[in-house]
């Protein structure tokens, strides 16, 4: 019996090692994650595409890139917020002295979820030809939706990440990478000039092909009214005006006699393309916005930011501007004033409105002031505007170099606090303004560009960083 | 043979005692007990009294009886193997029986002594690999501390290193230096066989602090620690041996009548350092200075848009608010019984310890069951069972609150309450954390394993064991409704770690001839593991989760579970030993592993190695009256390190929604998906070549005995973390591959000297390890790619593994009190520029390490003091840039701040004070304020531990054998030029990546070990 346990124990022994020493089969070590697995299953059907593209939208709102960072980011660098117990270090104090480097939270996820938008989109492009069964119409759609959010994205980022268009006469300065693929692939900065032109091609694109009405969707009025942006930024006003004028006369959107809905859960009618909430919270892409401008408990109910007296002082001046009443408070029952913005009500899901009729009326008039045509429809805009602020309207016949005056005035009221008040300095001093300061700092100093963060460089050594200081 | 030996004393003995008997007339009794330093009674000792020649061998229990010595003073020698020979005098009077007890003492380098090593044991003699042996009386020595700690010191090149004095922190383990980057650098560690779950990061670093795994081990149920450290002993542990292996071994009823043994110990704790922050004076003062120095007028306004009036008369006193002197308490009993067919162990403990931060303690209560039951003469059964569960009442610490806040964001300007009676700044306030936050980590834990041991025929075993290991980690909180500005919530964060395994291994030992004896071993094992994560928060439930059952009317707010980690290993390993005339002794072992973890196109490593020992003291040419004995060694293995995260090797895609689970709200209503993180089939093990030789030596008869060894370890495929440009769109931009090399050189020394020998003895214990670490290779990372968390640590090639890549600070302008920095070039700049002057300036590695011991006894006193030591690493204190650096009206400061530059011709160690970074010729953001000025020397030694204890063992019942009181201090001394709370610290983190390049010698608000004082009692019945 000894021997026979012996013989067998052996025997066993020498399969087990046989088998593995050996082992061909070696299915037995697969371990696939449950929620993992392979390209196949996770990408079978129209709908998964959908969701993907939905993912897209869903990295755009987040508050590190369009649901509050980016607005945030162009406001700190400008002359619209107030130094204060909030801002009294950190990284949104590195914004805000213009000495930014390349280690800030702030600008790390800015880039990162920004290119995350854009390398959703890129996904989808890439393998949405391996599901059947998507008709040719809505491959059409689902395309011009990705080369939308592509457009847009390296809009937003190139902006932040680069010297102005127009800083060099030929644009050849160095703007962001370009991406076109989802992959892993090293590369390089594009010039300013070529990141707009990739912008234009795919906004235009997006534009002739999206539809009218697209569920909260991008739709052709979105690609236009954010050309119509990117033109106004290239201080091309031609284009800018077309576009601009092709959304309002055409689009169907309605001006809002209202302040208070730009920024609310019920939302404004003058939304061409708006950030979109659907529950508290969980689906609002206005919570993180909102949040910086209301009392924060841990700061002594001090919000994280607060607005200058410079242009708390702007908006109050004329006691009829119900900009003024509407938009602002102060608080005097602390050492030092506080002046609130109550333009971001906390309230269930706000959505975040991008291009608006408002923004588009200003770009059209000024536009049309520039160009020196248009003239009636420019006066028409800016007292429309005027008028529900509870202002004069616009006299007939105002000279253009008055009108363009009046609505650089008009837009620093009204745009406050939508992250457009660092992008239209740059545009003027650009337009002719060489020696406009923002406050206190030359317009192109290099501290007024965000550096290239670190999660770029990481991952190749041979990126050209950002210059840093010369702002102060 | 030395079974031989036994059997022919005992005969001696025998002879001689009847010898004796008839002789003599006028005669007494001379009886009692031989025990070793535990209280277990030693049989098979022996006995003599050499002037007669008279003598006996102990019995069961250790006892011995002489009948018939005659009356009169004797010398009476006591001897057994493996412990140092002891001389009493008695005196034995007529028709008396004369009580002799006596407890022997180990010998320092016992080559008979067995020592654990991977699937078996082994004498210490016929070692040829390196294998360091601590003894149960050595691990238990802060109460409540679980037994890592009480490595410290004890071992050469095992670097322990306790995290910080929070009850159930834990300690990073280091054996021989860092040979990872990425992946994880800790040993394996494997209890009675079981490579148990081990992971410091199951809750990542909530509340600032990492789990500690080990926690829920009852030191006074082990027997031994075993370190293996060289590739001889690992390589049989194959893709997880190469960070070094920790056995530990429980301990069985040992043959004799039960003993029991009871512990109690009573302790009280306190930081091992304070530091001085501001009151609200100094505070006001510093800030304005600082404002008046940045050109402001008038009063410094406050924080907060606080008025003056507000803050008038308010100076809280922080760290007062969060600190105590704890109380610790322990207790612990075992049962110990064995008959030649079933032997059984049973040990409880209890331990309850508060920490010094209020509120913070550790509880835990531990049951262990070890039988063996021989079925059959040749089969024997083996089961050993445990079971523990640990209440840590937890107190954030760090970034997270707690002790961290109270240095930090709570200002002395801040009243805890305000006039309303309402907290003051609740989100930085750590005593209305402490009030409103109640958190509990409870961990369930069960160890088990069922081994059959069937001997067919003579020399062969075979060996089935099958193991179970269970681990229930769960953090509950009871959040007030002030807290959460909504109801109470209780919330539930759990892992749920099923780890099981099995090997079957079978040896047979084959005597060749006389003078040869081979040795095989064959086995296979398996291990799976999976944690389940389940998350779940209610709102308007009071209680604990783990105290309710009815969740009838809570409002469910949060419930989910997800798999986060599943893997198994297959492997199959074999072993042989060859020694010759026990004094040459070769060693051969493999091992094969395979592994779910393994990319799917590197299924499976192979891992080799050899050894050789030779005793060279045994040849007749080399007896000399100075070196008795002399053993070379040396060996060379492939090992590798398998710290792997499950799903490394998939892409990862993430779906918001799937039947039954949503897991986010999507956008607009609507469900999203994506890609994570791209396909990597080729990531595979870390492979590392050891070369280890060594030289044991033996002077005076053992009065000195000494050890030195080397060692040559190359990693390579060491895991880096490469980074892909963030602008690839893909969202996890870290690529792990196996592209790194770092090399660990090192020496090691142990030195015991027996100073005295007789009734005042005095035994000294040195170690050392010399240990030289560099990164070789990174592949295309940039030291920024391989960070340890934040601004301060990095690997960076031709540096050691943990790097302090940072401005170097060069002195202060003596004209303007600014700081002047370094550029790479060495040339002075104003400039604090973190892209272009960033170099390396330091590392966290220590030269050396190592402890010395020192044991006095006299007659029943026994005095133990044990030093410890590191030199030449450096600490970054990544606190003190806040808390000595710019001015910030957001943070407390230490009193050192006041040592600043204020006019020219000041001699300062800090820079004028200015409230902005700018001034400094940084940037406004100072958390980038990472130079030199805040990296210090870490080089420190302290008294780790002194006890002096006192053993009654003369009891007139004969129900108490032994009870010995034990007075001990830890951390009682501490001689360093570091400034900050601790130099012995280890930085929580939140991967094994940062623990390894950016855990140890970097601290951020991490609070200081415990100095704690003990009394102990232990009765053996």
């Amino acid at each position: 019996m000894h021997i026979n346990i012996y013989t067998l124990s052996r025997v066993w022994i020498f399969l087990v090692a046989a088998s593995l020493f050996t082992a061909c089969d070696d299915s037995f070590l697969e371990i696939v994650p449950e929620d993992a697995g392979s390209l196949e299953e996770f990408w079978q059907t129209s709908s998964d595409v959908q969701e993907a593209l939905n993912g897209a939208y869903d990295v755009m709102r987040s508050g590190n890139f369009l649901g509050g960072q980016g607005q945030f980011l162009s406001e700190l660098f400008a002359d619209h917020i107030s130094q204060l117990t909030g801002l009294s270090g950190g990284d949104w104090a590195a914004h805000y002295t213009r000495t930014t480097d390349i280690f800030l939270g702030t600008t790390r996820t800015f880039w990162s979820d920004g290119y995350k938008v854009i390398g959703r989109v890129n996904f989808v492009l890439q393998n949405m030809d391996l599901i059947e069964g998507i008709s040719d119409a809505e491959k059409a759609r689902i395309t011009a939706e990705c080369k939308f959010l592509r457009g847009l994205a390296h809009f937003e980022l190139v902006r932040l990440f680069g010297q102005p268009y127009g800083y060099t006469a030929d644009n050849s300065h160095l703007g962001v990478p370009i991406r076109l693929n989802y992959s892993s692939d090293i590369v390089p900065r594009a010039t300013v000039g070529a990141v707009y032109e990739q912008v234009i091609g795919d906004l235009s694109e997006a534009a002739a092909s999206l539809p009218t009405d697209n569920n909260g969707y991008a739709t052709s009025w979105a690609a236009k009214a954010y050309l119509a942006k990117v033109y106004f930024q290239m201080n091309d006003f031609t284009n800018a005006y077309a576009q601009s004028n092709d959304v309002l006369s055409n689009g169907g959107f309605q001006f809002d006699t209202s302040l208070v809905r730009r920024f609310s859960t019920e939302g404004t009618s003058e939304a061409v393309f708006e950030l979109a909430s659907s529950d508290f919270i969980a689906d609002n892409s206005g919570g993180w916005i909102s949040a910086n401008y209301q009392p924060n408990p841990g700061n002594n109910n001090v919000p994280n930011i607060t607005l200058s007296s410079y242009v708390y002082n702007l908006a109050t001046q004329d006691v009829a501007d119900k900009r003024g009443q509407q938009w602002y408070e102060i608080d005097e029952s602390g050492s030092e004033p506080l002046y609130l913005s109550t333009k971001f009500v906390l309230q269930e899901a706000m959505n975040v409105p991008l291009a608006h009729v408002t923004e588009l009326k200003l770009i059209r008039a000024e536009s049309a002031a520039e160009l020196g045509s248009n003239l009636e429809q420019a006066e028409q805009d800016l007292s429309e505007i005027r008028t529900r602020a509870g202002l004069t309207p616009v006299s007939s016949g105002t000279p253009a170099s008055s009108l363009i005056a009046i609505c650089r005035a008009e837009r620093e009221l009204e745009m406050v606090s939508e992250g457009n008040r660092l992008h239209e300095l740059k545009r003027r001093a650009v337009r002719g303004e060489n020696s406009l300061r923002i406050r206190n700092a030359p317009w192109d100093c290099a501290g007024l560009v965000c550096q290239i963060p670190d999660a770029e460089l990481k991952g190749n050594l041979d990126l050209i960083p950002n210059a840093s200081g010369g702002c102060n | 043979m030395a079974r031989l030996l036994l059997k022919q004393m005992s005969l001696l003995g025998l002879v001689l005692f009847a010898l004796g008997n008839y002789l003599l007339a006028q005669t007494g009794t001379l009886a009692g007990t031989i025990s070793d330093k535990d209280g277990q009674p030693l049989q098979g000792a022996s006995v003599k009294l050499p002037a007669l020649s008279i003598g006996a061998l102990t019995a069961e229990g250790g006892k011995f009886s002489l009948a018939n010595v005659p009356v009169g003073d004797h010398q009476v020698e006591i001897d057994f193997i493996g412990y140092l020979k002891e001389t009493r005098t008695v005196k034995v009077e007529a028709g008396q029986s004369t009580r002799l007890n006596v407890v022997l003492q180990e010998e320092a380098l016992s080559l008979d002594e067995v020592v654990m090593v991977g699937y078996g044991t082994q004498r210490r003699r016929s070692l040829v690999g390196s294998v360091s042996k601590i003894d149960s009386e050595d691990l238990n020595e802060t109460i409540g501390a679980s037994f890592e700690t009480a490595l410290q010191g004890k071992a050469p090149g095992v670097q322990i290193t306790q995290t910080s004095g929070v009850a159930g922190a834990g300690a990073v383990i280091r054996i021989r230096g860092i040979g990872s980057l990425s992946s994880g650098g800790d040993p394996l560690i494997v209890v009675d066989g079981i490579p148990i779950t081990q992971d410091p990061f199951l809750s990542g670093e909530t509340g600032g602090l990492n789990n500690n795994p080990l926690s829920s081990i009852n030191p006074e149920d082990i027997q031994s620690v075993e370190i293996l450290k060289d590739a001889a002993a690992t390589a049989i542990f194959g893709s997880r041996g190469s960070n070094g292996v920790i056995l530990i071994t429980t301990k069985r009823g040992k043959q004799g009548k039960p003993q029991f043994k009871f512990n109690a110990r009573v302790g009280l704790s306190e930081p091992s350092n304070m530091l001085d922050f501001l009151n609200a004076e100094e505070w006001l003062m510093v800030q304005q200075e600082a404002w008046e120095n940045d050109g402001g007028v008038g009063r410094v306004p406050l924080p907060q848009n606080l008025t003056y009036e507000e803050i008038e008369g308010v100076d809280t006193d922080w760290m007062n608010e969060v600190l105590q002197t704890g109380v610790k308490q322990e207790y612990s009993a075992s049962m110990s019984q064995g008959t030649k067919k079933f032997k059984s162990y049973v040990g409880l403990s209890y331990i309850d310890t508060e920490s010094y931060q209020k509120g913070n303690s550790f509880r835990r209560l531990t049951a262990r069951a070890n039988v063996d039951y021989n079925i059959l003469p040749n089969l024997r059964l083996s089961l050993s069972t445990s079971l523990a569960r640990g209440l840590n009442d937890r107190i954030s610490q760090a970034w997270a609150g707690g002790f961290g806040w109270a240095q930090s964001t709570a200002l002395p300007i801040f009243p805890i309450k305000d006039q309303n009676g309402d907290w003051f700044n609740l989100y930085g306030n750590p005593v209305a954390q402490r009030e409103l936050v109640d958190w509990i980590t409870q961990e369930w834990r069960s160890i088990n394993n069922a081994k059959l041991t069937f001997t067919p025929v003579k020399g062969l075993n075979i060996n089935a064991t099958g193991n179970y290991d269970y681990m229930n980690l769960g953090d509950y909180f009871l959040e007030d409704s002030t807290w959460t500005n909504f109801s109470t919530i209780a919330k539930r964060f759990a892992s749920e770690v099923v780890n099981w395994s099995t090997y079957l291994t079978a040896d047979y030992n084959w005597q060749l001839s006389d003078n040869q004896n081979l040795a095989l071993l064959v086995g296979s094992e398996y291990q799976s593991s999976s944690n389940n994560r389940f998350n779940e928060e209610y709102a308007d439930i009071y209680e604990h989760l783990y105290n309710v059952n009815d969740l009838a009317g809570a409002d469910t707010l949060n419930f989910s579970t997800t798999e986060v980690d599943r893997w198994l290993f297959a492997s199959v390993f074999a072993k042989l030993n060859y020694d010759y005339m026990d004094k040459l002794f070769l060693q051969a072992t493999f091992r094969r592993d395979g592994s779910s973890k393994f990319g799917r196109n590197r299924r499976f490593g192979n891992f080799p190695g050899v050894g050789v020992g030779y005793i060279i003291s045994e040849e007749d040419w080399f007896q000399n009256s100075v070196v008795n004995y002399m053993k070379l060694k040396s060996s060379y293995g492939i090992t590798g390190n398998a710290d792997i995260a499950w799903d490394e090797q998939f892409p990862r895609y993430f779906l918001s929604q799937e039947p039954g689970i949503v897991r986010s709200q999507g956008y607009n209503g609507f469900p999203v998906r994506n890609q994570v993180k791209l396909d990597n089939p080729d990531l595979q093990w870390e492979v590392s070549r050891t070369l280890d030789a060594g030289v044991e030596i033996g002077l005076f008869n053992d009065r000195i005995t000494t050890e030195i060894g080397y060692y040559y370890k190359l990693t390579t495929d060491a895991i880096i973390n490469i980074n892909i440009q963030a602008s690839s769109g893909i969202d996890n931009i870290v690529f792990p591959q196996n592209v790194g090399k770092i090399e660990n050189e090192g020496v090691e020394l142990r030195l015991t000297t027996r100073n005295l020998v007789n009734k005042f003895k005095w035994t000294s214990d040195l170690n050392l390890a010399f240990n030289r670490n560099l990164v070789l290779e990174v592949g295309t990372a940039t030291p920024d790619a391989l960070d340890g968390g934040f601004g301060d640590t990095r690997a960076v090639p031709g540096f050691p593994v943990n790097t302090n890549f940072i401005v170097k600070f060069s002195r202060l302008d003596p004209e303007s009190g600014r700081p002047i920095y370094l550029t790479r070039d060495g040339e002075e700049t104003y400039d604090y520029d973190v892209v272009l002057n960033r170099q390396p300036a330091g590392d966290g590695m220590p030269r050396f390490t190592g402890g010395f011991s020192n044991t006095f006894s006299y007659g029943k006193w026994n005095l133990d003091m044990l030093w410890v030591f590191s030199y030449g690493g450096m600490i970054y204190d990544d606190a003190a840039k806040r808390q000595l650096g710019v001015v910030t009206d957001d943070w407390n400061m230490r009193r050192d701040v006041f040592d600043r530059w204020r006019e020219p011709g000041d001699e300062a160690r800090l820079p004028r004070w200015t409230r902005s970074m700018i001034n400094w010729g940084g940037n406004a953001n100072f958390w980038q304020n990472n130079h030199s000025l805040w990296l210090e020397d870490a080089s420190y030694a302290r008294l780790r531990n002194l006890s002096l204890s006192y053993v009654f063992d003369q009891f007139s019942t004969p129900m108490v054998r032994r009870l010995r009181l034990t007075l001990s201090g830890t951390n009682l001394l501490t001689f360093t030029n570091y400034s900050g709370w601790d130099p012995e610290v280890a930085r929580d983190r939140s991967s094994p990546g940062q623990r390894n390049i950016g855990g140890t010698n970097v601290t951020y608000l991490t609070a200081p070990q415990e100095r704690t004082y003990n009394l102990a009692l232990s009765v053996d019945f």
